[in-house]
């Protein structure tokens, strides 16, 4: 296999929580021990729910956040160890897309110099090439030239989250960190960016890790698919085995909890019974054990990662949950 | 439904049963800087005893509006205008109009007989206040009691409602407990004083995928115990599916299409609905060859850009401007069936 973009290896982040001047203070396990490659021009999904550590993995990557532990190995170098300097230049090879293009545009800039601002830190295309560019950027993503001088409030949030594309996509990175980048859209403007990052992946031959709790998207979206549960990785494996044949009962769980549009499968779902864990005090073993219908005695031992076929890889220790409990895709 | 003559001579309506409640020609304007803005139009609607109705639009359609006007959240003002009626049959046998019925009798109703649950739990439950005792003073309000009495009813309900250790929760605050756990918590507020009507505002949206299939089950369940009628409001055309008997579709703050659940995903009439449905991604997708999303073009309607024709029809691939500038009425289409758009016919025919 050539050499992966990207190569987390055994990354952690902790947050101490609670203590004081004599108090040790308490670790939120966000992220722990995650090991996962992203390869050229694909599209790795990230799923969880809110408080898997799937965000802050993303930020982790760009240190946005810096890791507790861990190398974050991108085009053969150890990103976690970067400088100032050297980051600053890998900041052209990797950006991010926010979740709320609200939050994430200055209100009192122009799109324009919004598009333009990476170019700016970068010291890169200057003057008329830097117009340009960013003219460039914003047919790239469906916008035409005269939004250059139209502010944010002008813009709808749909319009608004193509800015945060051309402002990511501005610098010509190679890899983009996308964090949640519909959830905060309209149901009939989500497609739209959907179908949008689907063809610059296409086009550009982006390489995305691609956040989302929502799997659907996720399935259309995405190569590949990581499921993560409280700050562990789950499963992980190509789109069609993850969301065709889920092995680990977690991942049939949050398969089952999406609603179907079709009336006649009511009820068929796996409810799984009460809240996520604390992150502070996780459960031993598989952490998924104290939520899942399935657990027998050796969950509470170590559960390595397993590979059931060539790329799916679980973590759950069991072969012999039948398939029924599944919702299997449905061609 | 068999029915003697009497009960059909007494029911007005003749949809079967005395509708628990009946919108008609429901209107909510606001007056803005930028001029008046309607956000709901000539709105109708019908909800029999115990049957779950939803309510989907994207944001801007006025499902929100509605509940919050049938509610009274939102009542006439000097910058609101209200229209229209919403008779609504009360739990001891009389007949009001929701819109005009006065304050001192509109909270009584609140709560006893029309409950409504919100989509951000954390907001809508005081966080210096217990869960207990804001459960059991809206049990106390509509039926006097001891605060003990209250107390262990509450415990009972929260019991009911699958909160582990009620006995421990009804003293927990807001911010003690977890988001799905605050709308358990909700909603068994709003089922203290067993209401006929339950208004449900996207009460799943804040929540995880997991917790959300877990309320949508403890709803169902609920309704079916009760027996109460549910009015969801829903962007997700997906929980539509999963509760409702009958589902309402808004655009731009009008009906664009009333069916029964069954019918709306086999066979959606209106152009809107389509393009929806074709624009979600569907689960198992990645195993089909030639799966494609169709986004819809264009944004959603600005209210401030109706002209008085079809308000979807710049994002409509179907629509002839010569036809679907004029105002457009919502037509039957079927038994139950209703659509707001004069090319159905032909594009029904066509596909």
């Amino acid at each position: 296999m050539t050499q992966a973009l990207l190569d987390i290896r055994g990354l952690r982040k902790f947050y101490p929580v609670g203590g004081g001047l004599f108090r040790r203070p308490a670790q939120v396990r966000a992220v722990d021990d995650i090991s996962f490659a992203l390869q050229s021009h694909e599209v790795l999904g990230l799923a969880g729910e809110s408080g898997s550590g799937k965000t802050t993995i993303g930020r982790t990557i760009l240190r946005l956040t810096e890791p507790t532990s861990g190398e974050i190995i991108f085009k053969g170098e150890n990103v976690a160890t970067f400088d100032r300097r050297r980051l600053h230049r890998f900041r052209r090879d990797a950006q991010i897309i926010f979740q709320d293009p609200f939050a994430s545009l200055d209100p009192r800039m122009k799109i324009g110099q919004i598009v333009a601002e990476p170019l700016a830190v970068q010291n890169v295309a200057r003057g008329k090439k830097r117009r340009d560019k960013v003219a460039e950027m914003l047919d790239l993503v469906s916008l035409s030239a005269d939004y250059m001088d139209r502010m944010p409030h002008e813009l709808s949030g749909g319009q608004r989250q193509r800015v945060v594309i051309a402002r990511a996509l501005v610098v010509s990175p190679q890899f983009v960190v996308a964090d949640e980048p519909v959830s905060a859209l309209d149901v009939s403007i989500q497609a739209q960016i959907i179908a949008l990052l689907k063809s610059l992946k296409q086009r550009l031959g982006l390489s995305i890790l691609f956040i989302s709790h929502d799997l659907a998207v996720m399935e259309y979206l995405s190569d590949r698919i990581a499921v993560l549960y409280l700050g562990r990785l789950m499963e992980i494996g190509p789109t069609r085995g993850i969301c065709g044949a889920p092995h680990h009962p977690y991942t049939r769980a949050l398969l089952s909890a999406v609603p179907q549009l079709d009336p006649g499968k009511r009820n068929a779902r796996m409810i799984l019974k009460g809240d996520i864990p604390t992150a502070i005090d996780p459960p031993s073993g598989c952490v998924f054990r104290t939520r899942c219908p399935y657990t027998i005695a050796a969950c509470a031992d170590p559960v390595p990662m397993r590979e059931l076929s060539p790329g799916h890889w679980s973590g759950c220790i069991r072969d012999d949950i039948p398939a029924s409990a599944a919702p299997a895709a449905r061609p | 439904m068999m029915m003697s003559v009497q009960d059909q001579a007494r029911n007005a309506v003749g949809a079967g049963v005395v509708p628990l409640l009946a919108v008609e020609g429901l209107s909510v304007s606001f007056r803005t800087k930028r001029g008046r803005v309607a956000a709901v139009r000539d709105f109708d609607l019908r909800i029999r005893p115990g049957e779950v109705v939803a309510l989907v639009g994207e944001s801007g359609s006025g499902k929100s509006t509605i509940g919050h006007a049938l509610i009274r959240l939102l009542r006439r003002g000097h910058d609101v205008d209200i229209g229209g009626r919403a008779a609504f049959q009360t739990k001891d046998g009389h007949a009001v109009d929701l819109l005009t019925v006065p304050e001192r009798r509109m909270r009584a109703l609140r709560g006893n007989d029309i409950a409504m649950i919100f989509q951000e739990p954390m907001s809508s439950l005081n966080p210096i206040y217990t869960i207990g005792s804001q459960i059991g003073e809206a049990i106390r309000l509509h039926n006097p009691m001891s605060r003990r009495a209250a107390r262990d009813e509450t415990i009972a309900l929260l019991a009911q409602l699958g909160l582990p250790s009620p006995e421990q929760c009804v003293d927990s605050y807001p911010h003690q407990i977890s988001g799905g756990m605050r709308q358990r918590a909700m909603i068994a507020m709003a089922l203290s004083c067993r209401p006929s009507l339950l208004i449900a505002d996207e009460p799943t949206t804040a929540l995880d995928v997991t917790i959300q299939a877990q309320i949508i089950a403890l709803l169902q369940q609920q309704q079916a115990r009760t027996g109460m009628a549910v009015l969801f409001i829903t962007h997700d055309l997906g929980l539509v599916a999963e509760i409702a008997d009958r589902t309402t579709v808004l655009y731009a703050g009008q009906t664009v299409e009333n069916a029964p659940v069954s019918g709306i995903f086999a066979r959606p009439l209106m152009p809107y609905t389509r393009a929806l449905l074709d624009t979600i991604p569907r689960i198992g997708s990645s195993a089909e060859a030639n799966y494609v999303l169709e986004p819809i073009p264009g944004q959603t309607a600005s209210p401030f850009d109706l002209d008085g024709g079809c308000a979807f029809r710049p994002r409509c691939r179907h629509a002839r401007e010569e036809l679907c500038a004029q105002p457009q009425v919502l037509a039957s289409a079927a038994p139950g069936r209703e659509v707001r758009c004069c090319r159905w016919r032909d594009l029904e025919r066509a596909s």
